[in-house]
């Protein structure tokens, strides 16, 4: 149990540098897996509300090593505080930006100052925003979509993984929808707190090779790669209302769910894929319109190929140079989806598409 | 006429993959524990917010997790309100939740029996399928064995090697692989297919069986002899993943004269038997005896074999005539179902439509048999339909054919000889296939040869029919198969018509 005593959990009523006044505590992001360092609030300045992440020191106290515990905590604030300035400087408009940052003392000693980063907070997330639409909606998904691929987009262009996207972490504001959480973000070449783990996002969303404790050494596989399955999940997830892996689960012989399956990764990959067969199959017949589910499962096919290394679009991967799990071509593709859903010609501007292929 | 198989091989059985996996032969060989997900936290997380918000998508978002983390049953009250809110819930949710809520049946593991057509259907659905999906090594499979399954060997080689390319190491297709090439009469084939992958095969204790097997039913040593018999006594596999390469390491020490061992082997093989090694210790009991087991009791998914040959044993004929159909049905390229359900139903039931509806079928997959060409003749003769029963029999005359399979055909010639009247020439017949039974040293073929002959004279009402009929009773005076019985008691019964038609004139001696 996490020491409720901190600093870090004093926050509330206080008045922070650039006049934000902390409120109440933040459900998000407390006691989830792996040593989280925050503590959560939601803060409000002039009217604009705001999600504030305070850095608590005390959650060393319950590690064994102590020294260790606090380097791994302020390296892990460091990092995503990092990370989101270069968000912010780059201006990734697809990605929850921060708002504001500093230092508040709340007790003596050392402990008793408490870091904390100020983000622009949304009402809702994909979550509330998909139950607010039909189940026939399409524009809104395809809208949502085309923002998440923009985000992922811009993240890697920076040599980001995100590593966790995932419904909860897709946050929906009046025109458009953001990445949150980069507290398991990774990047290239750069020493990071999640760098020890074989994934660092929510595990219930992993890719399948994760599960069966496939691990790849390369940063673009192991990370890239695992962004662009967890962004082919978020699609299979809109429409189905269960993650890629879920969906996939459902397809395969109990006996070869990686919580039974001792064997290689190698082993059971047949049995793997044709399960992720099934599961697009599936996935097409869940999304309307007669030629839409054919190009999202398509989409589907390339994103979640349970094989990493054919992971990503046909031709990125034809290309010997450039990155193989680029958004960059989904980006345009969910762009132009929404675009022609917006106007209605969704359905005759596929056809086309298909009847000149 | 059917006599038993002497050399029976465990060899890998082939069922479509769905089958295959939900018998459990696909699962981990490994006894250990399961992995569990340090997801604990996120999924709590996850059902205050739904908690918090009562909205689908946040019940979609729980539900899905806890599925990867195979924990979603604990959440009976998240599936329940997706249900009641199902007009607004995606059906892929809508189908989690209910699974969660009424968890489904096994599934039934009745082969159904399907027709070219239905075959044909399901051949374009899967080549289809395999457009999109190309990599899918378990589908070419799939495919390879509804290409066999309607005797279309080449397709059937075409789509199996490309899965063995794609998936050259796994149990599902090497196992199917194997059983492919051994009914397409290319073992070898097979086995340099299992041996390419020494370091997967002798971790796998399926495989070792499959190659075990294998090798000895193409006449050449196994390559893994040695580690196979190590495996299967290692405890760290299940008794389940062990039981086919006990059975068929007992097989070798049967055939090598150890039968002692042979005998314990099998009983060990029995601890957790599929039905492949529980009809090889049925067919071992009756060539060695002295296993002391009872096949006919367990519970063990698909035994259509063991249970058929048992109940054969017993004199159940309906029992073992549908078991043999279902045997049929889960093994459709294979001779020997065939052969022993056609055997019941000419023979025993006297249903010959059916027997010609049967082997039809089977001819298409396995043309030029010579025992279901054999069969076929019989039933159709016994329809009355003589032209066709010797144009069947014709269609491998021209070919050379193993003395074993001599014997019945021209017993069957005989047959038609005599119902078309030509008595000595069908009596010539049965002579010749009783003197290469006497060759061949099978006693069932001498004596159904013996009883034939008894019957087709009582039949014609001849006067030799007395004497055929002591000639048949002496020659099964030392076997007491049930089937033998029953066709000795219809041979008396007939002898007794024709004797008291003649007492009472209304036929004369031919």
């Amino acid at each position: 149990m996490p020491n409720e005593n901190g600093a870090a959990h004093k926050l509330e009523g206080l008045t922070l540098q650039g006049g934000w006044k902390v409120k109440s505590r933040h459900l998000r992001a407390d006691g989830s897996t792996g040593m989280r360092y925050s503590v959560c609030y939601h803060v409000e300045r002039d009217g604009q509300k705001g999600f504030l992440k305070a850095l608590d020191l005390t959650r060393a106290d319950d590690e064994k090593d102590f020294t260790l515990a606090l380097e791994l905590l302020t390296t892990a604030f460091n990092f995503e505080r990092d990370i989101l300035r270069e968000c912010g400087a780059k201006r990734m408009d697809r990605v929850i930006a921060p708002i504001d940052e500093g230092e508040v003392r709340v007790e003596e000693g050392m402990q008793g100052r408490v870091s904390y980063i100020i983000f622009e907070e949304a009402d809702r997330d994909i979550r509330n925003q998909l139950a607010a639409m039909g189940l026939a909606e399409t524009t809104a998904r395809l809208q949502t979509l085309h923002h998440v691929a923009t985000g992922l987009f811009q993240l890697h262009g920076s040599e980001i993984a995100h590593q966790d996207v995932k419904p909860s972490n897709v946050l929906a504001f009046p025109q458009v929808s953001k990445l949150s959480d980069l507290g398991r973000a990774s990047r290239r070449n750069v020493p990071g707190p999640s760098d020890g783990d074989d994934y660092a996002g929510d595990k219930t969303y992993a890719p399948p090779e994760l599960l069966y404790r496939r691990v790849y050494a390369d940063f673009g596989v192991r990370r890239l790669g695992c962004d662009a399955y967890l962004f082919g999940s978020m699609v299979v997830f809109c429409f189905t209302g269960l993650s890629a892996t879920a969906l996939i689960m459902q397809h395969l012989n109990p006996d070869h769910h990686w919580q039974k399956w001792q064997g290689t990764y190698e082993d059971v990959f047949p049995y793997v894929r044709n399960a992720f067969g099934l599961a697009v199959a599936d996935f097409a017949s869940h999304v309307p319109g007669a030629r839409l589910p054919e190009e999202l499962s398509q989409i589907v096919r390339e994103l979640c190929e349970p094989d990493p290394m054919l992971r990503g679009h046909p031709r990125n991967r034809a290309d010997r140079v450039g990155d193989q799990y680029s958004m960059e071509r989904y980006v345009s593709k969910f762009n132009d989806l929404a675009y022609w859903s917006r106007l209605g010609l969704l359905e005759q501007r596929l056809d086309k598409h298909a009847r000149r292929k | 006429m059917l006599v038993e198989n002497k050399d029976r091989k465990v060899v890998p059985r082939w069922r479509d993959f769905n089958t295959t996996a939900a018998i459990g032969e696909l699962s981990d060989p490994t006894t250990q524990p399961k992995f569990t997900l340090q997801s604990e936290g996120a999924i709590a997380r996850r059902y205050d917010e739904w908690s918090s918000t009562k909205t689908v998508w946040h019940a979609a978002d729980l539900l899905s997790s806890a599925a990867v983390a195979d924990s979603a049953h604990r959440f009976k009250d998240v599936a329940r309100f997706v249900v009641e809110h199902q007009s607004i819930a995606p059906p892929g949710l809508l189908r989690l939740a209910r699974t969660v809520l009424l968890p489904a049946d096994e599934p039934a593991l009745t082969p159904f029996q399907q027709s070219f057509t239905q075959t044909r259907k399901l051949i374009h659905l899967f080549r289809r399928r395999l457009s999109s999906e190309p990599r899918n090594s378990v589908a070419w499979a799939d495919l390879s064995r509804l290409y066999a399954s309607i005797g279309q060997e080449k397709h059937a080689a075409h789509a199996m090697s490309v899965a063995s390319s794609i998936s050259p190491t796994n149990r599902f297709i090497l196992r199917s692989a194997a059983r492919l090439f051994l009914h397409i009469k290319d073992a070898g084939f097979a086995l340099r297919m299992i041996r390419k992958s020494p370091d997967v095969a002798i971790r796998d204790p399926w495989l070792l069986a499959a190659e075990v097997a294998v090798s000895s039913a193409d006449g050449v040593p196994s390559f893994f002899a040695k580690k196979a018999k190590r495996v299967a006594e290692n405890a760290g596999f299940s008794d389940f993943a062990r039981t086919e390469l006990q059975s068929a390491l007992a097989t070798l020490e049967m055939e090598s004269g150890n039968t002692r061992l042979a005998r314990r082997m099998f009983r060990n093989s029995l601890a957790c038997p599929n039905e492949n090694s529980l009809a090889q210790v049925g067919w071992a009991e009756r060539q060695i005896g002295g296993i002391g087991v009872v096949v006919s009791n367990r519970a063990v998914p698909l035994s259509f074999e063991a249970d058929a040959n048992a109940a054969f044993l017993q004199g159940q004929w309906t029992t073992s005539y549908r078991n043999a159909l279902r045997w049929i049905d889960d093994q459709p390229f294979s001779t020997r179902p065939v052969i022993l359900a056609t055997y019941l139903s000419s023979t025993i039931l006297e249903d010959y439509a059916a027997s010609i509806d049967i082997l039809e079928k089977a001819l298409g997959i396995n043309p030029g048999n010579p025992v279901l060409i054999n069969n076929l003749a019989f039933a159709q003769a016994n329809l009355g339909n003589l032209e066709d029963a010797m144009t069947t029999l014709n269609s491998i005359k021209d070919r050379p054919v193993p003395e074993l399979y001599a014997v019945p055909l021209l017993a069957t010639e005989g047959l038609i000889q005599m119902r078309m009247k030509q008595f000595d020439k069908g009596r010539s017949l049965y002579r010749d296939a009783l003197d290469r039974a006497s060759r061949v040293s099978i006693p069932r073929y001498r004596v159904g040869a013996a009883i034939h002959l008894a019957l087709e004279e009582a039949i014609g009402r001849t006067s030799e029919a007395p004497g055929a009929l002591k000639f048949a009773e002496k020659a099964a005076a030392d076997l007491h198969d049930p089937d033998i019985t029953l066709l000795l008691s219809r041979a008396r019964d007939l002898q007794r018509e024709a004797a008291t038609a003649l007492l009472n004139g209304n036929q004369f001696p031919l």
